[in-house]
This record gives structure tokens, C-alpha cells and sequence, in this order.
């Protein structure tokens, strides 16, 4: 379990390794609550909806399952949506077009069924956790980076920046696990 | 699996799911409405300075005329859109009974990150020095005003300032007494 953690974390981890979920990434990372906002809002899908999908996998068809995953994990995210509104309404305003499309965030499918379709509650409630808190971590150093760009420097406020910040990221962490 | 028994699961299972989010959403419905309602009159509040508006009910769309219980005007709310450096800016201007301003804000603009956006009461307070200021004083203190011009933003600065003044010129030329609100007592 703890290798499949830390492949998870460190190794496969979304953006770095994956290179999955740019989108939010690229958009949202200019001030760092809108990555936090974002980044929970994923994270928090990405746990609960595992986790049910794990509860569920002796009920879930085989044929259809991927209609199922879409079903439950709409249904995370509405009800994610849905309480962002209540409680974080002016982050959910910014972020909304983002949270929308979790649904289909290749993050969240690809851990469904790589992880919660064939494991316990447990595993994959563990597995989730750090899948998430990976992809967060991220977000954030990326959103930190950008925010402290000298003298709030223009560029580091487009949207093209990240692919400097997340290609410099990406090269430190490749150049990292070469030398070990 | 029968592909009959797969069709009553993937039934089963959205039944299930429709049951539950109809559930959350009674539960926040009242929450998110709540919200609605505080950023649509926050804008209001801002310009006025008056914080009775943020229960404010009825229409929210200026040109407003927002009056006390009693139906005595208190704030006229007029909305602007002036041409800005890189795009329209959409300005809300607050003017109270006597015609004095009350506050401005940008409500929507596209001008330059960094430069003029500072007309942004999120980026920079610069918009807040109009709130009270006669009209005389409203000018850039280069054309004989008391507005400090946004450093590298002129044509910004001017815009705003030309917004202001178009409408206060239409306060003064609105008929007393129609009310499009009054406040609760």
C-alpha cells in the first residue's frame, strides 16, 4: 500500500507525471484562494466519489461502468457545487466553469478505475487522499509561484505562465528522481 | 450479467442519485439564495456607503431611484459604460437626495493587468477617492481636480472621471417622487 501511495504522490502524480488536469491549472492558479478553491473542490470529489464507487463495485455492472462512474461522480460534483455556494459563493463564481467539468476530469475518472473500482473502502479512500493531496500541492505551488512573481510582474498574470512554471516544476522534478 | 439486470442497475443507481442531490439541494437552497442577494446588492451598498441596502429587495437594475419607508428618495443608482483604454468599462455611480456623489465602482473592465485595472476597488482603493467629493473636485488634479491620475493609466483615469460626470448631470434631471424600491423599516 505504501508504494501504491507514493506512486500515486510522487511518481504518477497528476500534473506532473500524468500531465492531466492543465486546464485548471493554467486558468485558475493566478491567485492562490482560486487554486485552493479549485483544488479542494477536486479533491473533495475525487475522495467521496471514490469512495462510493468502492462501496458500490459489487453493484456497479461491468458492461456499464462507465456510465455509472459518471453518474456518481456527477453527482460529487453537483453537490460539491452545491455547497460551495452556500459557504465559498464568490470563490465558486470564479471557479464554477471549472468545477463543472470535474465530471469528466481524467484525474478523477482514471483513479475510479484504476484504484476504487477493485479495491476496499479503505484502500481507496487512502488512495484518493493522496492522489488528491498530490494534485493540490501542486496547484498551490504552481498558485504560489505565480503570486509571488516580483512586483506582481504582468506576465506571471496570464495564463501562458504556467506552462513556464509547470515545465520548470516538471524539469526539477525529473532532474530529482535521475540523480536518485 | 444479463444486460437486462445491467439496465435495472444503471436505472437503480440514477433513481438513487436524483433522490440524493434533490435532497442537498433543499438543503442549501435557501443559502445560495441568501448569497445571490449579498453579491447582487453588494454593488449597490459600496456605491451608496449605506449598508441598510444589502436587504434591499425588488429591482436591482439602474438607472435605481432608492427610497426610505416613508417614500422619500435617498440614492439614485445610475450605471455607466464609458470607453477605457482596452474596452468598455461598466461604472456604477452612487448620488444621494441633494445630487452630491456618493461612490463609484468599475463593475466590469477589461483594461490592462497590473496598470489600469486599479480602477478594481479589489486592486487599488483609487476609485474610493471620488466617494463624497463635490463635482467641482472631480478632475485629475493635472486638469485642475483633486483626482490623482492612475500612474501609466490617463486614458483610464478620464474615462471614469467622464462617467462620473455624465451622470451626475443626469441626477439632476431625474423627476422626483417614482420610486424603484423603498427601504424596510
Amino acid at each position: 500500500m505504501l508504494s501504491m501511495n507514493e506512486t500515486l504522490a510522487w511518481h504518477d502524480n497528476a500534473v506532473w507525471r500524468q500531465l492531466l488536469c492543465l486546464l485548471p491549472l493554467l486558468v485558475v492558479t493566478n491567485n492562490v484562494a482560486d487554486a485552493v478553491a479549485i483544488g479542494v473542490a477536486v479533491f473533495t470529489v475525487l475522495v467521496t466519489s471514490n469512495v462510493i464507487i468502492s462501496a458500490l463495485r459489487g453493484f456497479i455492472p461491468a458492461e456499464a461502468q462507465l456510465p455509472a462512474f459518471a453518474l456518481l461522480i456527477g453527482l460529487c460534483t453537483s453537490s460539491i457545487m452545491m455547497f460551495m455556494q452556500v459557504y465559498a459563493f464568490e470563490a465558486h463564481q470564479r471557479v464554477a466553469l471549472f468545477t463543472q467539468v470535474v465530471l469528466c476530469n481524467c484525474i478523477v475518472l482514471a483513479q475510479a478505475e484504476r484504484t476504487a473500482r477493485q479495491n476496499t473502502i479503505r484502500a481507496a479512500l487512502i488512495h484518493s487522499i493522496v492522489a488528491g493531496v498530490g494534485f493540490l500541492a501542486v496547484l498551490l505551488l504552481v498558485g504560489l509561484i505565480r503570486k509571488t512573481a516580483p512586483g506582481d510582474w504582468p506576465p506571471a498574470l496570464l495564463p501562458v505562465c504556467v506552462f513556464f512554471v509547470a515545465a520548470l516544476l516538471l524539469a526539477a522534478k525529473n532532474a530529482l528522481v535521475q540523480r536518485v | 450479467m444479463s444486460s437486462a439486470s445491467t439496465a435495472w442497475r444503471l436505472g437503480l443507481l440514477g433513481a438513487a442519485v436524483a433522490a440524493v442531490l434533490g435532497g442537498i439541494d433543499t438543503l442549501t437552497r435557501a443559502g445560495i439564495q441568501r448569497n445571490e442577494q449579498r453579491v447582487t446588492l453588494a454593488p449597490l451598498v459600496a456605491v451608496t456607503g449605506d449598508g441598510r441596502l444589502a436587504s434591499l429587495r425588488g429591482d436591482t437594475n439602474p438607472p435605481l431611484v432608492i427610497c426610505a419607508a416613508s417614500g422619500a428618495p435617498l440614492y439614485h443608482v445610475f450605471q455607466r459604460s464609458v470607453r477605457g483604454y482596452a474596452g468598455p468599462i461598466q461604472l456604477l455611480i452612487g448620488v444621494d437626495a441633494k445630487g452630491a456623489l456618493t461612490g463609484v465602482r468599475a463593475i466590469s473592465h477589461r483594461e490592462t493587468a497590473g496598470i489600469g485595472d486599479a480602477i478594481d476597488v479589489n486592486k487599488s482603493p483609487w476609485i474610493r477617492s471620488f466617494d463624497g467629493r463635490p463635482l467641482a473636485d472631480i478632475a485629475l488634479v493635472a486638469d485642475g481636480g483633486s483626482i490623482d491620475v492612475i500612474t501609466g493609466a490617463s486614458v483610464t483615469s478620464r474615462a471614469v472621471i467622464n462617467g462620473v460626470h455624465d451622470a451626475l448631470a443626469d441626477a439632476e434631471s431625474v423627476p422626483s417622487g417614482i420610486c424603484s424600491n423603498a427601504l424596510d423599516e
